[in-house]
């Protein structure tokens, strides 16, 4: 990789790594979530400073990609999908989540509606006229 | 809508209600005369019409889901709240009018008997000429022959709302229930269980009012999501 190149991707892993501290200073981001972001721009940085030319030539050609910087291409799908799954599955465990809830508020609101029908009709209606 | 005062049921019955007010109170007149029988929930599933109130109206109990969840959520919402009070036994009633109390109370009395852990109401054993969209039918049989080869138990009417479970069904359900076509996937985590699963002949009408929900998309979707369902189900079980 040329010096650069290396420079520029290290300086924006950097930037990146900047904006998620600061999100995570605000509370806009939670700590595993930071972690992992952090994680994976750090080691975008340490392969751009690590992978040399000759390196990146061999990967593509172990690879059999004929054309060398079609590696880049490849590797950024992959990582790209690789974090799709990876919050497919923090969004499939906060539906879990929310589902618990959500059956929870339904059964407490149910207790409620049945005390306010204990007292008559007119209060067992009280919540919807509001 | 509840038993005799000073005792309670032991059986709670869920009808679990979307967008339903043009025939939930055909559904609960159908229920009330056995009202000593067993207590009715509504669970109603984030309706946009007036299903609830029609419901608090008539002085019957509802769940109410704060959005639209799914059929298999607001089930189990409604198998959660039999858990938590205690009921022996449960009930899976549709709030579009298709079911008839009479079948119900025969389901559920062969549920009492304990011969059994699930009871389903089947509409293939009752030979009349049942006789579902050429595409539900292929449905149906997959879900049917999927069921047969993953747990060797035998389901005509795989697909069948009208289902009574005992305390040990019920207290497997809670914890472990499809969110949105909850069919032949929930009789296989039963089966898998160990669950003594009994198939009785029913008849059922045609729906009260209103329109299947039923469109294209979820008749592509349908068959692929249960499939998936019950193939994880028995992954899970192996795991």
């Amino acid at each position: 990789m040329q010096a650069r190149l290396a420079l520029l991707i290290v300086v924006l892993a950097l930037g990146f790594i900047g904006v998620i501290l600061a999100a995570v200073r605000r509370r806009k981001m939670t700590e595993p979530i930071a972690v992992f972001w952090i994680a994976l721009f750090a080691g975008l940085g340490v392969f751009a400073i690590l992978a040399t030319r000759r390196f990146i030539d061999r990967l593509a050609e172990l690879a059999g990609i004929v054309y060398a910087p079609s590696l880049y291409f490849l590797l950024g799908i992959v990582v790209v999908l690789g974090v799709l799954v990876y919050f497919s599955v923090q969004l499939s465990v906060l539906l879990r989540i929310v589902r618990g809830l959500v059956q929870d508020v339904a059964i407490l609101n149910g207790e409620v509606d049945s005390l306010r029908q204990s007292r008559g009709p007119r209060d067992a209606l009280r919540g919807e006229e509001q | 809508m509840s038993g005799v005062a000073g005792s309670k049921p032991e059986t709670l019955v869920i009808v679990p209600a979307y967008n339903e007010a043009a025939s939930i109170d055909a559904v609960l007149d159908e229920l009330r005369p056995h009202a000593a029988a067993f207590d009715v929930v509504v669970v109603d599933d984030g309706s946009s019409d007036d299903t609830r109130v029609r419901v608090l109206r008539r002085g019957a109990r509802v769940l109410s889901l704060p959005a639209n969840m799914g059929n298999g959520v607001a089930v189990q919402t409604g198998l959660k709240y039999a858990l938590r009070r205690g009921y022996a036994f449960a009930a899976q009633f549709d709030a579009d009018g298709q079911h008839l109390a009479k079948e119900l109370l025969k389901i559920l009395a062969i549920s009492r008997d304990g011969t059994c852990d699930v009871v389903v109401g089947s509409r293939f054993l009752a030979g009349e000429s049942f006789r579902p969209p050429p595409a539900r039918l292929a449905a149906i049989r997959l879900f049917s022959r999927l069921l047969r080869l993953l747990s060797g138990v035998t389901v005509r009417d795989c697909t069948s709302g009208l289902r009574a479970f005992n305390r040990r069904a019920i207290e497997l359900l809670a914890l472990d229930y499809p969110d949105h076509f909850p069919d032949a996937d929930v009789l296989l985590v039963l089966a898998l269980a160990g669950c003594r699963i009994r198939e009785v002949p029913v008849t059922m009408r045609a729906r009260v009012a209103g329109r299947s929900k039923t469109n294209l998309t979820r008749s592509v979707y349908y068959p692929f999501r249960v499939s998936l369902g019950m193939l994880m189900a028995l992954l899970r079980t192996r795991g």
